[in-house]
């Protein structure tokens, strides 16, 4: 059996990054994931605008609706229902091989290549240094990470923004995404009122993203700007959205790396000069022992703590857990109501919003995403509304050019509610169970937010329609699962170097060891932070 | 709420719906409505108004 100087497991957006710094740092690398893909849709959405396509191509139906059960598709309320046909993928063997309990959480987990970046919305917002502070992280050890990963993967944006220093805090970026004509159309209305804007505490700018504005060389292919062609949900034409399978493409050519695939990670066991994990084969069902010098558990919070509960802690060890409260505040633009709107669009968050908390922490900021509402379908719209679906067609129809939805992000803290554990279920089976419930004052801040989110979009001139609120877990943020603790005597807990407490050679590279969970989406800090740890993997390793 | 939910059209329907959306020869059913403000504005309140006059019928057909 080979010995990797690092195993890492997962791949998705944290694993990625850790295993390309590892191989630039000269370590060799076996990579253990269970890695499904998209076998059935990546040749078949043809590289077309979406209003073409919906206009002139008879196939449409197969990857704008699937080919599932209905009521499986468009009936459910589970997380993940809103993942596209195409991104169904991301859910596959999860609750065959990930089970989860929980009545009060309900988190996407995954199997698939690339992690939850394989559906990732792509925003890249940078934490402020009293963000990383609290979380447990230095803004001074992060900030060349931060700039790696952009090189890398590519980061598109307005440095000159009002919302740049609180989202988007390093330099030399690719030139803003275009946004569509009704991201423009609320962008004016607050440049009229800006200063208004500034004394409610609420700003507003492009979306920092990991699409490209310009090309992009990544390993030997050329990543291509964005096509505005408006089928981000639906495929990765062009590559002009990062996928973290595009790290791992590159770096299954370089001699360091091995990739193994179809590789489930249970347990890891220390021993004196390394680490042995310990794995199924999920076609098999055979045991499978991986070696190497260090682990890094990139599985994501919520499974890092899964493999790490099953590793050090008895049966019923109880974890925090951090996952930001979500809203979406549905909205019609009364400026575009009615108005054509251009064609040429990208899918993704047009505009990223800021509302600042008067007397609350300066990290309690409530972040908005503004995404405009066209290649998701009208039907998905019409089934929101209480009226026969002939009229509520209609309806969309009229509203469909000035339709906003905002994505509202809340701040995350831990609290006495809100953990998982490993426990038997009824039949015997080892499940992870969760709860997440907010304190009373953690309720009442959220909608106190929510209400000045909502006075902050009327002056806009966006009309709230209705304000929903997914079952928790649904923002798909985690973190706080394995916090950093400075005694390292506590278990389960992790040194700021990233090593878990008790532990030798296991290194945590995503969200687990956090303690805030500041409410700007994770991943762009999650990558640098990966990086950050795995520079410290090889450090320790040469000695 | 109870009633505005029993309002949503169903399942079968909401398919049936999507089903039409992703025919191309019917593209132009699906379009938005973009001849101006007063316009939609028509058009959303004949629907309010039409919704309104079916809920009635609409509540008493047999679902879910």
């Amino acid at each position: 059996m080979s010995s990797a100087d690092l195993i890492i497991v997962g791949s998705g957006p944290s694993s990625a990054q850790a295993a390309k710094a590892a191989v630039g740092h000269g370590l060799s690398v076996t990579m253990v994931d269970v890695g499904h893909e998209d076998t059935e849709f990546a040749r078949s959405v043809p590289d077309r605008p979406f209003d073409e396509l919906r206009r002139t191509d008879p196939d449409q139906r197969r990857y704008f609706l699937g080919d599932s059960d209905p009521e499986e598709q468009h009936g459910s309320k589970k997380v993940g229902s809103q993942l596209t046909p195409p991104r169904q993928f991301i859910k596959r063997g999860v609750d065959q091989h990930l089970p989860f309990e929980s009545s009060t959480f309900f988190p996407l987990q995954t199997l698939a290549l690339g992690g939850l970046g394989a559906g990732w919305g792509a925003g890249t917002l940078t934490f402020e240094s009293f963000e990383l502070k609290e979380a447990g992280l230095s803004s001074e050890e992060l900030e060349p990470y931060y700039r790696e990963v952009a090189e890398d993967i590519g980061i598109s944006g307005s440095t000159d923004a009002d919302t740049a220093p609180m989202v988007l805090t390093i330099p030399n970026v690719q030139a803003p995404l275009e946004n569509d004509s009704n991201a423009r159309s609320i962008l004016e209305s607050y440049q009229r009122g800006k200063a208004r804007f500034h004394r409610k505490g609420f700003y507003l700018g492009p979306s920092p993203s990991a699409i490209l504005s310009e090309p992009l060389r990544q390993g030997s292919s050329v990543r291509l700007p964005n096509s505005y062609h408006d089928m981000d949900f639906y495929s990765d034409h062009q590559r002009s959205v990062y996928r973290p399978r595009f790290t791992i493409e590159e770096l299954v050519g370089h001699s360091a790396f091995t990739y193994r695939r179809g590789l489930l990670a249970l347990s890891f066991e220390e021993r004196a000069d390394g680490v042995r994990l310990l794995c199924e084969d999920v076609a098999t069902k055979a045991r499978v022992a991986v070696e190497g010098r260090a682990l890094a558990l990139g599985a994501g919070a919520i499974n890092s703590a899964r493999i790490a509960l099953r590793s050090l802690a008895p049966m019923g060890t109880k974890v925090p857990l951090l996952c930001n409260p979500y809203n979406y505040v549905a909205c019609v633009n009364l400026r575009m109501l009615g108005r054509p709107a251009a064609d040429r669009r990208h899918s993704m968050s047009q505009l990223t919003g800021v509302v600042t908390t008067p007397g609350g922490g300066e990290a309690d900021r409530t972040i908005l995403s503004f995404y405009s509402y066209r290649s998701l379908l009208l039907f998905r719209l019409a089934r929101e509304m209480p009226v026969p679906p002939f009229l509520g067609l209609q309806l969309a129809r009229a509203l469909q050019t000035s339709f906003t939805i905002v994505g509202t992000h809340h701040v995350d803290r831990h609290g006495p509610d809100k953990w998982l554990r490993l426990q038997k279920n009824n039949e015997g089976r080892e499940v992870l169970a969760g709860s997440y419930r907010l304190s009373r004052t953690e309720g009442m801040e959220r909608r106190r937010n929510l209400r000045r989110v909502l006075r902050c979009l009327l002056a806009l001139g966006c009309w709230p329609l209705s304000v929903l609120a997914p079952a928790p877990g649904s923002s798909i943020h985690y973190a706080g699962t394995l916090p950093v603790d400075d005694d390292p005597r506590v278990p389960l807990r992790c040194a700021r170097s990233g090593r878990l407490n008790g532990t030798k050679h296991v290194y945590l590279v995503d969200s687990a060891p956090w303690t805030l969970l500041p409410a700007k989406g994770p991943t762009f800090t999650q990558m640098a932070n990966a990086r950050r740890v795995v520079a410290g993997v090889a450090r320790a390793l040469r000695g | 709420m109870g009633l505005l939910t029993r309002l949503r059209p169903t399942e079968r329907e909401v398919h049936a719906l999507a089903s039409l959306e992703t025919d191309p020869r019917l593209y132009a059913r699906f379009a938005p409505i973009t001849r101006g403000f007063l316009f939609a504005i028509l058009v959303i309140t004949t629907v309010a108004v039409l919704a309104v006059i079916c809920a009635p019928f609409w509540a008493l057909r047999a679902r879910r």
